[in-house]
């Protein structure tokens, strides 16, 4: 009891002495808390409207008195959205995985391998990326229909390195900039060639940005909407074009886009939960430096 | 899924029902129709078997009738030993679809559903079939049976294209816009008549607006940027006794004294009604006079197929009002079925075409024939209102007086939007645009009009020769 | 293992993986490892992008069964068109403006974000990663919702403050506050995030110094941080700008480009004229153009920040 009534004291005389510093706190953590909730609370519409009855949806209840998990039955008992996240998750993963393979290799030529006008290698594989697909969804569409990638998921998954390999090639890049060369001369110098150098010294100490580079690849492929669209004929559907499909013809089905947003948005958040400090390290490029 | 997810979103609309989404449809009722169905096809004079083994796939929009329809593949498909899917999508994605599929000549698709009012691009690019070519051919359609006299000329002649006088499609559903619903207790209660003319209108609505009595705003109508957005503020604008555009001069007139009126008198009523009414969509329209958010809606008699039973008997219909003028010109809308040039087996999909839109079939689609299902047809209004389910349905007497002189009004020449060229997209586009800017305060209704004036005339300047009669 | 250890395993071990025995030149194998990446993307994107250019020069019309040759004139038609100067206003305002806003919000939270204690930072960190991962056809029609007349959280909320609700997509200025308000929620997140990696890169003793030399904090973070982060926080920039320039889920459901016009950023006014107007060739020259203009402004950023 009474060193509870010390501590209590104690922080009672900090909270005096320093009001200013108190103050200070107080703000920092409101700050953190108006922009937590500014952050979440769509998410967390998104995933109760997914539980709302009807009668919840048009009041508009905060939080719902009742809830109902007809909407997760529509999805996976009458309708088959679990065939769709699985089309949605073979596209994403081999397409990140295939990405990973090519673009390590390339991002270190470019890094490391003097290759002539790596600049403007460099310039136009970013500038891919810059297409705007609506532009060219006809084009596309076109010469995907002549050499039969339209209808399936192969279509697609080849369709993506476009999202993917990209971003990918330039994350990693940036990573390998930053490892000195001095490091893998030492272990050449031993006695590797520059390939196990790269993968003894180099490949370790990017991994945290490979793993940065996969996870923004995936992203991209995981919540791709408008190639899918073009270039999947009906019969083959991505998570993503099925919540658009939650604009019925009667109204828009709530209920339904809330249950499919939160079951397509899962899976990513639980990668970015698991590989969470892979992605800090990820971020944290001054940590190699030497 | 595509039917569970139409049935809930069918009875959660309703409200008052408790929730239960994904209620199945009455197997009962739908096994009664399909033989019925099956039994009246089988009357038909023709070989349903002379395709069997083929596969057939349909691109069809989220709608009462895909939903309905639905229901009935395996009984077509027993009928005539054929494989038919559905592809279904919401319908900003099955444009996109059907776009993509027509223009690359891919045949993915072998029918498909298609709307009015670009109908004369289909044509034009050589996108669809000529149905008549099945009509007349005896081995394909035993004419009696299918009845071509029941369909109004009117419908069938703005569906009608060309030299060869192509039909592009088979309508099923028609309707009708810029008719009024009103809800009766509303006006009983604030003491208010039946509007008949548009300056009442507008004062009914204000009134209603501005009244304590009634929670409810005064009206909605659609007033979107979609070009399918313009049909209730089409009504008002033709009856007013203005035009779309010159044909032979190739020249915008949307812009005149009486167009500009018409679009001042549209957006002062939508004033009286929801804030966000540039966002009305065909939704939205819906949702509001269904959920007793307004007391009147600008709409298309159609729209009942998705209301629920109370706001059904609480609402009474008149017919599009008259222009100051007196002249009474409503803008048509069909849903029908149309097949693409590019098929692999388009006889096959004119099969599917006269089992969907049948006496029978047609007849089911306009009626809600259980619980829970919904209604969208009446193409067929010289059969259709005849029959005994007809009248069982109990519909009131207004809608019926509503719909049928609405349709009454739909001119053929020109007609109601100039459906009858292929920029009619382009140019109600703008025309959209121009309202939706009005609506919105963007612009004064003048300037809206005269910006869009301009852009329609380069429009109209591109109109081949032979569209101009 | 350490990189010794291992180099002497390779020189006893005779089971040793291919690759390491073999002698492959250093110019071989730049162009081996660079080539696959390069040919792909090439193999995706010349077709349709020359395509694009051959349609840009053509009266194309989706419906038509032939097409006219136009060359240049479209360019100069649709350049010197009304609508394509409000589409590229609109564009200035919502991927100039907001991704500026974007950054400056994104570098304040960074920096606020490493102010916090080591407890907190994981924990806002995940929170700030959820927006970024939603898909944007989910984000659309969330906030579509929230925003809706009738069934929409927010109206009601502000009403139940005693305020009347803005209209949020029925006002030019409002629609477009209201789409940069949902881009912002979705990609700041990104900014804070590769800023943030920045800010723990900056080495302390360089704060030390300034602080012992009675630097007051904003002077600081201006002279000392901010030059410090120049280059996350142009990646951020880059990356922003890209995405910015194609955006189109969520304004086409929230606004479909409207009222009128008023949201009708590039992206979407290709959109239009290639689903509405079926003009394929209009659509590809708006195409071309939004092409050049996102390649422009990205080099002159890296120009700018001279990064390589």
């Amino acid at each position: 009891m009474s060193i509870q009534s010390g501590r209590l004291a104690g922080a009672f005389e900090r909270l005096t002495a320093d009001p200013v510093a108190v103050a200070k706190l107080a703000v920092k953590y409101m700050i953190g808390l108006i922009v937590s909730i500014w952050m979440l609370f769509p998410i967390y519409w998104m995933v109760i409207t997914g539980f709302k009855t009807h009668d919840s949806i048009v009041e508009v209840e905060l939080v719902p008195v009742e809830i109902t998990f007809a909407h997760y039955q529509d999805l996976f008992l009458d309708g088959e959205f679990h065939s769709y996240l699985l089309n949605s998750a073979i596209v994403s993963v081999t397409v990140v995985s295939v990405s990973l393979l090519l673009a390590v290799p390339a991002a270190y030529s470019l890094s490391r391998l003097d290759v002539p006008a790596a600049h403007h290698f460099s310039f136009y594989i970013l500038s891919t990326r810059m297409i705007p697909p609506l532009a060219l969804l006809v084009p596309l569409y076109v010469f995907y229909t002549r050499i039969g990638l339209t209808g399936g998921r192969l279509g697609l998954i080849i369709v993506h390195f476009l999202l993917t390999l990209p971003l990918m090639i330039w994350i990693i890049k940036g990573f390998i900039d930053e490892v000195p060369e001095s490091l893998e001369e030492s272990a050449m110098v031993d006695g590797c060639n520059r390939i196990e150098a790269f993968r003894a010294v180099v490949l370790p100490l990017i991994m945290p940005g490979v793993a940065a580079a996969a996870f923004i690849g995936l992203i991209f492929s995981w919540n791709d909407f408008q190639l899918a669209l073009v270039l999947l004929d009906g019969g083959v559907r991505t998570a993503p074009l099925e919540i658009q499909n939650a604009l019925g013809y009667t109204s828009i089905n709530w209920g339904m886009l809330g249950a499919a947003g939160t079951v397509t948005v899962l899976p990513v958040i639980i990668i970015s939960l698991l590989i969470r400090d892979y992605l800090v390290e990820g971020m944290t490029m001054g940590a190699v430096k030497e | 899924m595509l039917k569970a997810v139409g049935a809930s979103t069918t009875i959660g609309l309703a409200g008052c029902i408790a929730d239960d989404a994904g209620d199945e449809d009455d197997q009962d009722s739908i096994d009664e129709w399909g033989d019925r169905l099956v039994s009246h096809a089988e009357e038909a004079d023709i070989d349903w078997q002379q395709f069997e083994g083929e596969t057939l796939v349909f691109g069809m929009n989220e709608h009462a009738f895909t939903d309905l329809m639905e229901n009935f593949i395996p009984h077509f498909e027993e009928l005539t030993g054929m494989d038919l899917e559905f592809q279904t999508f919401p319908e900003d994605e099955l444009w996109q679809r059907v776009v993509l599929d027509l223009e690359n000549q891919s045949g993915n698709f072998d029918g498909f559903f298609t709307g009015l009012w670009p109908s004369a691009d289909y044509y034009h690019g050589e996108w669809v079939k000529d149905l008549n070519e099945y009509l007349e051919d005896p081995e394909l359609t035993d004419q009696e049976w299918f009845a071509m006299d029941d369909f109004s000329d009117g419908i069938i002649d703005s569906l009608t294209y060309g030299e060869e006088e192509a039909l592009v499609g088979m309508p099923f559903g028609v309707e009708a816009y810029g008719a009024i619903a009103y809800d009766e207790p509303t006006f009983d209660e604030l003491g208010i008549d039946p509007p008949e003319t548009y300056e009442e209108l507008v004062e009914a609505a204000r009134t209603i607006d501005e009244s304590d009595e009634t929670d409810r705003m005064g009206i909605a109508s659609r007033a979107s940027t979609d070009p399918l957005s313009t049909a209730n503020w089409a009504t008002m604008f033709r009856s007013y006794g203005a035009e779309w555009i010159d044909y032979e001069e190739r020249e915008a007139r949307l812009d005149s004294e009486e167009g500009v009126e018409s679009l001042e008198v549209f957006s002062e009523l939508m004033s009286y009604g929801p804030d966000d009414i540039g966002n009305f969509d065909w939704y939205r329209s819906n949702l509001a006079m269904g959920e007793g958010d307004v007391a009147m809606a600008l709409h298309t008699p159609s729209a009942i197929g998705v209301w629920d039973d109370e706001q059904l008997e609480r609402t009474e219909w008149i017919p599009p009002l008259p222009g100051p003028d007196g002249e009474q010109i409503a803008a048509p809308w069909t849903w029908s079925l149309g097949i693409s040039e590019y098929s692999r087996n388009p006889e096959a999909a004119w099969l599917f075409i006269q089992f969907s839109i049948s006496r029978e079939a047609n007849l089911l689609s306009s009626i809600r024939a259980w619980e829970g299902a919904e209604s969208y047809g009446w193409a067929r209004e010289g059969y259709v209102f005849d029959q005994d389910e007809w009248e069982e349905h109990g519909i009131k007497d207004s809608w019926v007086e509503a719909h049928t002189q609405g349709l009454d009004m739909v001119p053929s020449n020109p007609p109601a939007v100039p459906l009858d060229t292929p920029q009619n997209m382009d140019i109600m586009s703008e025309a959209a645009l121009a309202m939706n800017s009005a609506v919105t305060g963007e612009s004064s209704p003048e300037e809206a009009l005269s910006s869009a004036a301009s852009e329609i005339t380069e429009y109209a300047q591109d109109i081949p020769e032979e569209y101009i009669e | 293992m350490s990189h010794e250890q291992k180099a002497a395993k390779s020189e006893t071990s005779s089971r040793e993986p291919l690759l390491n025995r073999l002698d492959i030149s250093k110019d071989l194998l730049k162009w081996v490892f660079l080539l696959p990446s390069v040919a792909l993307l090439a193999f995706l994107t010349l077709y349709p992008f020359l395509q694009g250019i051959w349609m840009s020069a053509h009266d194309w019309p989706f419906a038509a069964p032939d097409h006219n040759w136009v060359g240049v004139s479209q360019y100069v038609e649709i350049l010197s068109s009304d609508r394509f100067q409000n589409s590229l206003w609109r564009t200035v305002i919502f991927t100039g403006g907001g991704v500026t806003f974007q950054l400056v919000l994104g570098i304040a939270l960074a920096v606020y974000l490493k102010s916090l204690t080591e407890t907190w930072r994981p924990i806002v960190r995940t929170i700030f990663i959820i927006p970024m991962v939603m898909t944007p056809v989910a984000t659309g029609l969330v906030w579509r919702m929230m925003l809706d007349g009738q069934v929409g959280i927010l109206n009601v909320m502000i009403e139940s403050l005693g305020f009347s609700a803005p209209a949020w997509t029925s006002s030019s200025g409002m629609a477009m506050f209201t789409i940069l308000m949902i881009d912002t929620w979705q990609w700041t997140p990104l900014v804070v995030l590769i800023v943030f990696a920045g800010l723990l890169s900056v080495p302390q003793q360089l704060y030390e110094a300034a602080r012992v030399d009675g630097a007051p904090s904003w002077a600081i973070f201006w002279h000392i941080t901010l030059p410090q982060i120049k280059y996350f926080v142009a990646i951020a920039a880059v990356f922003r700008l890209m995405e910015s320039f194609r955006t189109f889920d969520y304004i086409w459901l929230v606004t479909e480009g409207g009222p009128g016009t008023a949201t009708e950023i590039l992206n979407v006014f290709v959109y239009r004229l290639a689903f509405v107007n079926l003009d394929g060739g209009a659509a590809a020259t708006v195409g071309i153009i939004l092409l050049v203009i996102t390649i422009a402004v990205t080099m002159s950023l890296f120009k700018v920040v001279d990064i390589q």
